[in-house]
């Protein structure tokens, strides 16, 4: 798996919410994606997953420059997404889910496979509107799953979750990587993503201020900086 | 894929009911006004595909069905057979499909159903330049149908074509419509190709929506409503009926028809007041019967049938149709540059 | 028709003056629309309902043409406030409901004109009759000129409501962030309810003033619904400017049509409308974040 972001400028009106930012994850892994709030790290994901375009710089996936195409195109090149506030098909159920959401290479029999892996076999033939928010964050990554893509990139998996559910989601991530996927996961949870990825990428205002394994992360002092002022900026 | 046997069943029952009426009745008024019933179910069953199904806006139906008519009595005046003149009236009235379909693309909700409001009110006043305010006669002066022919003939379209329609939303044609209907956003990002499919369902549909006003040309007799092309009640009796039929069942608009049909055309001296009783059970059915009465009348059999409450699918329309607020309204316009 | 200057000039003045009047109809849509995040489809009902009402005052009862305005006016205000709290709150985390909803309103309302005054377009009594000439050449419909300048005090009246009223503040607090707004004391069910009113009499009131010129009967009732909505996509969703601006756009588009379309004068608004739907949905001065 290769995704270079490259330089990648995404503006919304004055503001630049994400500025020059480059970022390569070269091979399979798992990736974390952290920073304060407001840095900038979803806005990025939209541009990457093609909800936004950027304004200069480019994404190429496997070497494909994908900085222009539309969500549609790109999930279907391999990339799957989830979002920061769970989003499911309400109205149908959590079946028809992913049965909607299942690419051709994803077997029908797997999607029972999933619904056992993430818990959802007593919500089965439930509109997914009635679910919980936690059993709509699991639905979601069964979901991705049911893609079958080389790369997941999950937004905030465990936030809003109780500690219990937490770390049913982490296994669950490490489940997917076994199965052979990449993740580039955004997180607030700094256990989770210190305890799941291999290398973590951190954004400040929109540009990259380190990257690096999660023990050269936790020591560096930008980081660190970066967070304390944005715990100065909230008082 | 796995469909609502209750509402299939429900559907045989009314059609089946209607296939054997002139058995026991020879009442041509009754007939003549089941026919209207049949030919409206299948223009309700047309809109309900695009709306209750996939979830697209469109207030007005009335611009492919008028086309239907409109074509029908042109092709029929230039000798074709019936057939062949329904078919084609029925094929060239699709292509409003893709008129519908660009202002989909670019907006959507409110922006969007004012945008087929306007088209219709748009096609009404150019069609009102052309042929003036009588509309077009449907008198023919060849093959003129029998009232029972009529009624079989309208029947048959109507049972052929709801069959096909629900077989459609059932299939994975159909469950991809539903997922676009209910959050297009998480339907983009699984693949789901929206402009594509949205402009497959407004063809198809208004391929039914034409059939139903070519149809109409054929088979009824004598309109009640204003029968000038495009004219605006015949237009919005699409939306009712099927929103009192149900959203998405397809054949709740057998159901929705006879509600709204049959005692308008009984009430001819009344028929205001039969108006305004269908005006106030859309009310009704919008603020209580959420999604319509075939969707209520599947979730009580399905929880009589189960024995224990249990929350079926259909029944989840009580949570909504798209199951938006305003919360991901103000998410949507993160995502929206791709509109 | 000869291209006079004469011509020109009496075309710009109609169109001007009944641009003023339908920015109130637009105007009282751009209320509902912003504040409520809403499309009431019973909105041009609203008008037609004005106009009938007020012919059903002055020319059945007989009270002088002001009883007949207010009459409109106040009738409509409590169509609105009655529909807002009694129906459409019931429903109003769906807006597609609401469009339905209100959609089924539409058509009982329409039916009971239809019952009470007959379906051909009635003749409304002009209240001012004559031409008011100005300047030697330009011919001013009384008509037409007192709903233009009803249609500017109202337009300064909203703003200055808007801005300096505590009931105005607190929609405008509702528009923003009604689940902020109710932590504050504010509760939005009865400021829509309000709000509904005041863009229910809008409308109204413009149907009382201008249907001795536009003619009302019950099926008219979509266009100005269409119209208020060219109006809001012209000049821009939640702006009193942009209601007045759109409103001088429409009035000068519907004039020309007019002129060049007698039969289907509508024609180069709708193509206008779609146009723009196609290109920029948010209008000339609409917040960027309402589409």
């Amino acid at each position: 798996m290769h995704l270079l972001i490259d330089g990648v400028t995404k503006r919304f009106g004055n503001l630049s919410a994400v500025n020059n930012c480059s970022i390569l994850l070269e091979s399979d892994g798992i990736y974390g994606l952290i920073g304060p709030n407001g840095s900038g790290k979803t806005t990025l994901f939209n541009v990457i997953t093609g909800f936004l375009s950027p304004d200069s710089g480019n994404v190429l996936y496997e070497k494909r420059n994908i900085a222009r195409k539309n969500p549609i195109s790109i999930s279907k090149l391999g990339i799957a997404r989830t979002f920061q506030l769970p989003r499911v098909f309400s109205n149908l159920t959590v079946e028809e889910n992913l049965e909607a959401s299942r690419f051709r290479d994803f077997g029908g029999r797997k999607i029972n496979e999933l619904i056992e892996v993430f818990n959802l076999r007593d919500v089965k033939n439930n509109p997914a509107s009635t679910l919980s928010f936690g059993q709509k964050k699991q639905l979601e990554l069964a979901r991705v799953l049911a893609m079958n893509p080389p790369l997941l990139m999950l937004d905030e998996p465990t936030s809003g979750l109780e500690p219990s559910l937490v770390r049913v989601i982490v296994d669950q991530i490490k489940y997917a990587r076994e199965l052979g996927k990449s993740i580039f996961i955004i997180e607030h949870n700094m256990n989770v993503i210190m305890n799941l990825a291999e290398k973590i990428f951190v954004l400040n205002n929109g540009t990259k201020i380190a990257e690096g394994l999660p023990k050269e992360i936790k020591a560096d002092e930008q980081v660190i900086e970066a967070y304390l002022g944005a715990e100065e900026t909230k008082r | 894929m796995r469909f609502s046997k209750i509402i299939l069943a429900i559907g045989i029952a009314f059609y089946g009911s209607i296939a054997i009426l002139p058995l026991l009745s020879n009442d041509q008024f009754l007939l003549s006004t089941m026919i209207f019933v049949l030919v409206f179910a299948l223009f309700a069953a047309a809109w309900d595909l695009s709306y209750g199904v996939a979830g697209i806006i469109n207030l007005g139906p009335g611009v492919a069905y008028g086309i239907g008519s409109y074509l029908f009595v042109y092709f029929a005046i230039g000798h074709y057979s019936p057939i062949l003149a329904i078919t084609i009236s029925a094929l060239i009235a699709s292509l409003t499909g893709f008129l519908y379909w660009i202002p989909s693309i670019r907006t959507s909700g409110t922006y969007l159903a004012i945008v087929t409001l306007i088209l219709l009110l748009l096609a009404g006043e150019i069609a009102l330049g052309q042929t003036g305010e009588e509309g077009i006669s449907a008198g023919l002066n060849y093959y003129i149908p029998s009232l029972l022919q009529s009624y079989y003939a309208s029947l048959g379209i109507a049972v052929a074509a709801s069959a096909s329609m629900f077989y459609l939303s059932y299939s994975r044609f159909g469950l991809k419509l539903k997922a676009m209907r209910d959050d297009e956003i998480a339907a983009k990002s699984v693949g789901i190709n929206v402009y594509v499919y949205k402009l497959v369902t407004l063809i198809v549909s208004s391929f039914f929506l034409g059939l139903s006003g070519a149809s109409t040309a054929y088979f009824v007799e004598h309109a009640h409503f204003d029968y000038g092309i495009f004219g605006i009640t015949t237009n919005f009796l699409a939306i009712v009926i099927s929103v009192i039929g149900g959203s998405a069942t397809i054949f709740g608009s057998i159901i929705g028809a006879l509600i709204v049909i049959l005692p308008a055309n009984y009430l001819t001296s009344y028929s205001t007041y039969a108006v305004i009783a269908y005006g106030a059970t859309m009310v009704i059915v919008v603020l209580f019967f959420r999604s319509g009465i075939l969707n209520a009348l599947e979730g009580i059999l399905r929880r009589a049938m189960k024995g224990k409450p249990k929350v079926s699918s259909f029944v989840a329309h009580e949570n909504g149709m798209k199951g938006s607020s305003k919360v991901q309204t103000s998410l949507d316009d993160k995502y929206s540059e791709h509109e | 028709m000869p291209l006079t200057l004469d011509f020109l000039e009496q075309i710009t003045a109609n169109a001007v003056l009944l641009g003023f009047a339908y920015g109130m109809v637009g105007l009282g849509l751009s209320l509902v629309l912003g504040i409520m995040n809403v499309l009431n489809i019973s909105h041009g009902t609203m008008y037609v309902l004005g106009g009938f009402l007020t012919f059903y005052v002055v020319s059945q009862l007989h009270y002088p043409p002001l009883v007949g305005f207010a009459f409109a006016a106040g009738i409509t205000f409590v169509l609105g406030f009655v529909l807002q709290v009694g129906l459409i709150s019931r429903v109003s985390n769906d807006p597609a409901r609401v469009m339905l909803l209100t959609f089924g309103v539409a058509i009982i309302l329409g039916q009971i004109s239809l019952l009470i005054w007959g379906g051909t377009a009635i003749p409304t009594p002009s209240i001012v009759k004559g031409y008011i000439v100005i300047g030697g050449v330009v011919d001013f419909q009384t008509e037409l000129l007192l709903a233009a300048l009803v249609g500017i005090a109202v337009a300064i009246g909203t703003t200055i409501f808007l801005r300096s009223t505590k009931l105005g503040k607190a929609m405008r607090m509702v528009s923003q962030n009604s689940e902020a707004a109710l932590s504050l004391g504010v509760n939005s069910k009865w400021i829509f309810a309000v709000a509904l009113g005041i863009g229910s009499l809008y409308s109204g009131l413009a149907g009382s003033l201008l249907s001795p010129i536009t003619f009302v009967y019950p099926d008219y009732q979509w266009f100005p619904l269409i119209y208020a909505f060219v109006v809001v996509i012209v000049g821009g969703l939640g702006s009193v400017i942009g209601s007045v601006v759109g409103g001088l756009i429409f009035g000068i588009l519907e004039t020309v049509g007019q002129v060049i379309f007698p039969s289907s004068s509508d024609v180069l608004v709708f193509l206008l409308i779609i146009v723009i739907i196609l290109l920029r949905p948010r209008g000339l001065f609409g917040a960027k974040d309402r589409v």
